[in-house]
């Protein structure tokens, strides 16, 4: 077996992934439509010879989330952006999110294919069964389907897909199942990977199962080493009762790096971005409530809702004061986990030289997913850890602002893991699969009606 | 004399009507870049680029995903890309009609065709429909995409950095539609494309079709075999047009024209069901456009050969040249939108100046 290698993707969110990223002075705030922007960032992680460039999506707009994830309202349909990326670059894997909710095999299929053949090879499928229940409302249907249909439905689709993938005139499929009925032959050729890489995004059973049996690369969301690393062994082990070997699924958590040449310079940074999010008066402690729940609830953005979530009263003090140290002396578990995940993060504490304030634990009561701030060192330290521990066999790069978080991290951080021996100097193929070390697979000729 | 002809080329592989030459393989993406520059070298105001979700040959890509790669490896020719209403999302289409606008800064179009020339129900689990029903589909579609590429009005980003205030959520706006085949809430996920509304295409082959393309078309494609014909269908679309209380001069009208031309003369080359033929030496094709464009008044040509060839084609190198001498052709700036390139205003916002006037401002 080939040595463990990490494995690396951009999640492109244009205005980048921290809820006011296109407020830092440098980012361009309306990257979500300038494509040669976005092929600019694309050249960039393809230049530090990262795995994928990953288009996430929604099927829904609301403008009630500009002040929480104004980077989800709107951006460019992600098979348009990926085909487009796809003609400015030559290596790099492209990740087109796509919900088999509110898609039709037939169409997807071929969409995939197309794109395989006009990237040579370089085409994916991010599966997902969507976040949105407002989609719904898109797409003539009344309500957002429960997990279990969404999943009943993407099982049989994504067997449905696979089967068009491999189909052809002499075995055309002659698909018949629950939910799909379809002849086929697929009118474009096989693709050049055979199958297009899927990967799988969620977090019930049925995503885990979803995930074990057919995703490539499953995209984790668990902010903790512990979580991760429960959740990778789980995944690996029901993998191998689909016969599948652990380094047939790469598992790659989210991951939000704040790096700078020194550990000070990038805690600035960080402090600059959150400068940046609109804060709630005190007095609502309950979750934000949004139109049709796009996304996540949000938290409040305030002391009412931290002092739930720590189980001591810090509501009305003044924001920019030091925290009293009683404070974490009285608070709960999970504020305990908070304040060590803030002086993780800033370096603050409630005693010594740099003291944590009240406004540091809104921010970090608000936060989401796997943070990590520091120097090139701290940044590497952290990835080595998850890889080592198997907590993670790469990860989902969350770009906070862009493009100079992107900038930072490919010049500063990739180099140290090159150096470390756990990071491809060089691409070894052009295939996405090439990347994944992951074969062409032979053409299943079974009819997919076996479901 | 005639009003000067835009030129627009029919890129359709193994539909039955075109075949390709063996060194152009329309899955290669290297083969299909130095095709599209070529074109628009040649000085084709549009590629229009087909689409089959039936049982043909594997040879073509989908036609957004090429349309979207061709994007970016171009920089003038407009890009209409096919998609067929009978088996599609209407958010799903209008988007991505949407984002090829973007992405080619106002170069796109989209060529609505229906399940009625391409049946293709088995692939969807379809039961065969009336095709009456499958142009009041397309219909209803086309109107959910309008109002959808207008739900978000041209100021509503506003995306400054000081206040941090990103959108005016006023001029992002629901549709709420509610008709015989969908239910679209709205407002749809993509800024309103930089042409304001997206180019509609339609082919033009009876008059269900003609009904239509008067209704919802930008760029009619009159396919028929003689001038007295293709005539008839140009009436057709322009009382389609006036019915719909349409302006006339905002329905362009082009013929469609197969083009043989020396080896395309060799067996094997597909042959349109209906359709009108130029052949013969390059002035001969000229003597025969100009003919037609005499008898009938047209905004254009769509020249659709039989064989697609991997190195410019004889219409572009022999044809054109001679066209353009003898003053038939359009030519002008190509370096704007689509739109502005064949005369046709950008369209106002059907949700704009709808908010109720504030209060009468006393100073
Ligand atoms: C890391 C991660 C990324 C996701 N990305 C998307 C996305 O781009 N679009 C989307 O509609 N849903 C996305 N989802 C949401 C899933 O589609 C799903 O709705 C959610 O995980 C909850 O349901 P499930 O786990 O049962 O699938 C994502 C989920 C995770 C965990």
């Amino acid at each position: 077996m080939s040595k463990r290698e990490l494995h690396f993707g951009l999640m492109f969110w244009a205005g980048g992934t921290h809820p006011s990223g296109w407020r830092y002075p440098s980012s361009h705030a309306g990257a979500a439509f300038d494509i040669e922007f976005l092929q600019r960032v694309t050249q960039l992680v393809e230049a530090a010879k990262f795995d994928f460039l990953f288009l996430g999506d929604r099927l829904a707009s609301d403008p009630s989330l500009q002040t929480t994830n104004p980077s989800q309202m709107s951006r460019l349909e992600p098979f348009v952006s990926g085909a487009s990326l796809a003609a400015a670059t030559s290596h790099i894997g492209i990740v087109v999110t796509a919900n088999p909710t509110y898609y039709d095999p037939y169409n997807l299929a071929r969409m995939f294919a197309s794109l395989d053949h006009l990237s040579q090879g370089r085409a994916s499928w991010n599966l997902v069964t969507g976040a949105d229940e407002i989609a719904a409302g898109n797409f003539s249907r009344q309500s957002h389907w429960d997990t279990e249909r969404r999943y009943d439905w993407a099982d049989e689709f994504v067997a449905v897909v696979r089967g068009l993938w491999d189909s052809d005139a002499i075995t055309p499929l002659h698909h018949k199942g629950r939910y799909f009925d379809v002849a086929g032959p697929l009118n474009v050729k096989r693709p050049p990977q055979g199958h297009p890489v899927i990967l799988h995004a969620g977090t019930s059973d049925r995503s885990r199962e979803l995930g074990a049996r057919d995703a490539d690369v499953i995209f984790a969301s668990q902010a903790t080493i512990e979580s991760a690393k429960a959740y990778y062994a789980d995944v690996k082990s029901r993998a191998s009762k689909y016969g599948r070997r652990d380094s047939d699924i790469a598992i790659l958590p989210g991951l939000t790096p704040v790096v700078a040449e020194t550990t000070e310079k990038a805690v600035e940074i960080f402090d600059h971005l959150n400068s940046f999010i609109a804060l709630e008066p005190d007095g609502d402690g309950g979750e934000a409530s949004r139109y049709g729940s796009l996304g996540r609830m949000g938290k409040r953005r305030n002391l009412t809702a931290v002092s739930i979530a720590i189980g001591v009263d810090v509501a009305g003090q003044d924001r920019d004061a030091p925290v009293d140290p009683l404070v974490l002396a009285e608070a709960n578990a999970d504020g305990q986990r908070l304040f060590a995940d803030v002086t993780r993060l800033t370096r603050r504490d409630v005693k010594g030289p740099n003291r944590l304030t009240y406004r540091d634990l809104i921010i970090g009561h608000i936060g989401t997913g796997a943070v990590v701030v520091g120097d090139p060192n701290e940044v590497a330290d952290h990835i080595q850890h998850w890889f080592d521990e198997k907590a993670a066999d790469g990860f989902n790069i969350f770009p906070p602002y862009v493009p100079e978080s992107v900038e930072a991290f490919t010049s500063l951080v990739i180099p140290e893991l090159q150096r470390r021996g756990l990071y491809r100097t060089d691409y070894s193929g052009s295939t996405f699969r090439d990347h994944l070390g992951l074969a062409k697979p032979a053409p299943i000729l079974s009819s997919a009606s076996s479901l | 004399m005639a009003k000067p002809l835009h030129l627009g080329f029919l890129y359709a592989p193994q539909s039955g009507y075109q075949t390709h030459d063996e060194n152009f393989d329309p899955l290669n993406p290297v083969h299909l870049t130095t095709f599209a520059r070529d074109l628009e070298g040649a000085g084709f105001a549009f590629l229009l680029i087909d689409d089959s979700v039936g049982r043909t040959e594997p040879a073509r890509s989908e036609a957004f995903t090429t349309a979207s790669f061709l994007a970016t490896r171009t920089r003038h020719i407009g890009l209409i890309a096919a998609a067929n209403t009978s088996y599609v999302e209407p958010y799903n289409v209008t988007r991505l009609a949407a984002s090829l606008d973007h992405v080619t800064h106002g170069r796109a179009g989209w060529l609505v065709s229906t399940g009625v020339v391409d049946p293709a129900g088995a692939n969807y689990g379809q039961t065969a429909v009336a095709p009456a029903v499958h142009y009041e589909r397309a219909s209803e579609i086309l109107d959910i995409a309008r109002r959808l590429w207008d739900s978000w009005e041209d100021g509503a980003f506003i995306r400054d950095k000081q206040s941090g205030v990103f959108v005016d959520g006023s001029k992002i706006h629901p549709i709420d539609h509610v008709g015989a085949s969908f239910s679209v809430k709205g407002p749809l996920n993509v800024a309103r494309p930089p042409q304001g509304q997206v180019i509609v295409a339609h082919r033009v082959a009876d008059e269900r079709s003609a009904e239509f393309a008067g209704r919802h078309a930008d760029i009619a494609i009159l396919a028929a075999e003689t001038a007295g014909d293709i005539a008839a269908l140009r009436d057709n679309v322009l009382a389609a047009a006036r019915g719909a209380r349409r302006d006339e001069q905002h329905v362009l009208l082009f013929a469609e024209i197969v083009s043989v031309i020396g080896p395309d003369h060799a067996a094997g080359a597909p042959k349109a069901p209906v359709a009108h033929y130029v052949s013969g030496t390059p002035t001969e094709i000229a003597d025969q456009i100009e003919a037609l464009a005499n008898a009938v008044t047209l905004d254009g040509l769509v020249v659709a050969p039989r064989v697609v060839r991997s190195s410019p084609d004889a219409f572009s190198r022999d044809v054109i040249p001679e066209l353009a001498r003898r003053q038939r052709l359009r030519s002008g700036d190509r370096s704007g939108t689509l739109r502005e390139r064949l005369g046709l205003a950008r369209p106002g916002n059907i949700f704009e100046h709808k908010a109720p006037e504030p209060a009468s401002t006393a100073a």
